[in-house]
């Protein structure tokens, strides 16, 4: 399939990534392959285990290699591959052209400094700002992003902010250098309803302002449908399903997919029996012949468990991994 | 400036400064009142009882301590030499403490370098650092010590890098293992995602988590290092007389033990005191430094 890079702000080409354990090396990512234009929201739904975050940590540099192993593919931040970079050139984008935001705030806060200091570190880091002119960014980002009494709570500790608080420092800390893409490794799981919420909000309003590009890794489908433009639909290490947001609720392509929408509770249909996706997800240990969703899909046929589906364009703008993906469109 | 205040730094002073956070710990005020009395012995040590802690006066000889009828410096009694106990304190407590913070403050460092490299990097030098530290582990301080200074011969130096060499494994140890834990987790990886580089990583990220166990590791050591100083000293391959260390005070003493318990009980309280107050700082220290153990030294009522 051809690709145009000059939209998209992050092209992730046929990924593999492996990691070495005490028996044969364990493949978590399976040739995954997805785009991000500028200024968009993409999904990346799936559920637990399916590859998402080491996704985002392979972007961001974060597989330590050994144990990890990147096998094949390419990560092309604006052009330019991440995994042909030197680790220092690496380090130099990450923070100022490229961010994360991580699933547990409170613990991606370092407990002996306090917040204000830590957000001030990204400017250090980049060479950004003398201390002082730090100290007073640190406190404008917190009033960005809905900080009460920002120049005081600067010189408190993270163990002394709720989780909310802890996430929204977290994002100050992403947003801080005005980065082209941002990407948020399940924000809301950790936080409750309303506060989910309200992080939600935040994200939107700060995404209007800046324009950045935002990869939203969840499996929360209430927020795909909050924020998203685009979904990519990751299972079992690979790319399954990929279409516009509206595409995704209202006519999903892969079982897989409609397995999943059918497993939501839904506010319309009040009487609607839940519909759980039968069996396990796949041991990334004990990879299966064939589609890796087929022990589990309603449709599977014999051909299922032999051959691997194709990633196939269906329609512009579509993408599914099933062999009777023309069909269901049909 | 838009509403964001001039000065940063003094919206952080939320916390209470050092010195109230002190004021708190009655235990660490009496460490740091005994602390003062030592530097002014070991001022007055070098300077104004230089001269009675030598001067010899044989009629004078093991005079029992606490007879206030006599001069001062004869209170703590007298040596077996007619020389002032209390002035020999005083003398020997610069070299006593000298050699100790060299030798402690030495490995501690070293140590301290090694291990955050052996558990930040790993592989093979890591490796190789860690079996160093456990052959130096394996052999017997006190034998190394001999070993080395019959070679190379006693002198303060020599005895610093012994007692610094003979220490060090217990803090690449433990630093090891602390980073070892501390470097998976998350903030670590926050920080490197935001561009931190190894050396930060390390410095400003990893250390300030390890450091209050390793301090802690030090004072204790300070004790150990002192003693081990007194043993060397008394095997004459330590502190050489005419020089004075509380551990070769205790070493002289011991012929006397029976009739003059005053020489060695003097230089001992001196060493447990004065080890005492290290530990019960360093204690302090690290309740201080520590963000979420720091209420415990605030003023009732007003935390924040």
């Amino acid at each position: 399939m051809t690709l145009d890079p000059r939209g998209s702000i992050l092209d992730i080409r046929d990924l593999h990534v492996s990691f070495r354990t005490s028996g044969s090396p364990v493949t978590v990512l399976n040739g995954v392959t997805f785009q991000v234009a500028r200024g968009e929201v993409l999904a990346l739904l799936g559920e637990s285990g399916s590859g998402k975050s080491v996704t985002a940590a392979a972007t961001m540099g974060l597989i330590e290699q050994p144990p990890g192993s990147i096998d094949r593919g390419a990560i092309l931040f604006d052009g330019v591959n991440l995994l042909g970079l030197s680790p220092a050139d690496h380090r130099r984008l990450c923070g100022e052209r490229l961010s994360l935001v991580f699933q547990d705030a409170l613990a991606a806060l370092n407990p002996v400094y306090p917040v204000g200091w830590q957000i001030a570190e990204v400017f250090r880091i980049h060479g950004r700002a003398d201390r002082k002119t730090a100290a007073l960014e640190s406190i404008k980002l917190m009033e960005a992003v809905g900080i009460p009494a920002a120049a005081e709570r600067a010189g408190h500790y993270p163990h002394q902010f709720s989780g909310g608080m802890c996430q929204r420092i977290m994002i100050a800390m992403a947003i801080a250098l005005q980065p082209e893409l941002i990407i948020a490794d399940e924000p809301t799981t950790a936080l409750d309803v309303t506060i989910q919420a309200q992080i939600v909000e935040l994200l939107k309003a700060l995404r209007a302002r800046t324009g950045a590009s935002l990869v939203l890794i969840t499996h929360d489908l209430g927020l795909v449908a909050e924020l998203a433009d685009r979904v990519v639909v990751m299972y079992g290490g690979r790319v399954v399903e990929e279409a516009g947001v509206h595409d995704i609720f209202a006519r999903p392509l892969h079982p897989y997919t409609q397995a999943l929408l059918a497993s939501q509770p839904r506010m319309d249909r009040s009487n609607a029996e839940l519909r759980p996706i039968r069996g396990i997800p796949p041991n990334p240990a004990a990879p299966l012949t064939g589609c890796a969703f087929h022990p589990r899909c309603p449709r599977a046929e014999a051909r299922c468990a032999q051959e691997a589906p194709a990633d196939q364009m269906i329609a512009p703008g579509r993408r599914s991994a099933c062999h009777f993906a023309a069909e269901m469109l049909a | 400036m838009l509403s964001a205040p001039e000065n940063p730094e003094a919206l952080v002073a939320a916390t209470p400064s050092l010195a109230q956070m002190l004021w708190r710990d009655s235990l660490a005020v009496a460490a740091l009142v005994w602390l003062a009395v030592v530097a002014v012995a070991l001022v007055a040590g070098l300077t104004v009882l230089r001269e009675s802690s030598v001067s010899v006066q044989l009629v004078a000889r093991n005079l029992a301590p606490f007879d206030f009828q006599r001069d001062v410096l004869q209170w703590l009694g007298t040596d077996s030499l007619g020389r002032s106990v209390l002035a020999r304190l005083c003398g020997a407590a610069g070299p006593a403490l000298a050699v100790a913070f060299s030798a402690v403050g030495l490995s501690l460092v070293l140590g301290t370098g090694l291990g955050l490299l052996s558990g930040y990097f790993g592989g093979l030098a890591g490796k190789v650092i860690l079996r160093t530290a456990d052959m130096i582990v394996g052999f017997p301080t006190l034998l190394l010590a001999l070993v080395v200074l019959y070679i190379f011969g006693p002198s303060v130096s020599n005895l610093v890098i012994v007692l610094a060499v003979t220490r060090m494994p217990g803090y690449v140890r433990l630093a090891h293992a602390e980073v070892m834990e501390v470097r998976e987790r998350l903030f670590v990886d926050a920080a490197r995602a935001l561009g931190a580089g190894h050396t930060r990583l390390i410095l400003t990220h990893i250390l300030p988590i390890v450091a209050p166990t390793l301090l802690t590791l030090a004072s204790l050591n300070l004790a150990m290092v002192m003693l081990i100083e007194a043993g060397l000293s008394f095997l004459g391959l330590g502190i050489q007389p005419p020089s004075m260390s509380w551990g070769l005070m205790v070493a002289q003493g011991r012929a006397y033990l029976a009739q003059a318990w005053w020489l060695t009980c003097f230089p001992g309280l001196a060493i447990m005191l004065t080890t005492m107050a290290f530990n019960l700082l360093a204690s302090w220290f690290r309740t201080a430094t520590d963000p979420q153990q720091r209420w415990r030294l605030q003023p009732r009522g007003t935390k924040t």
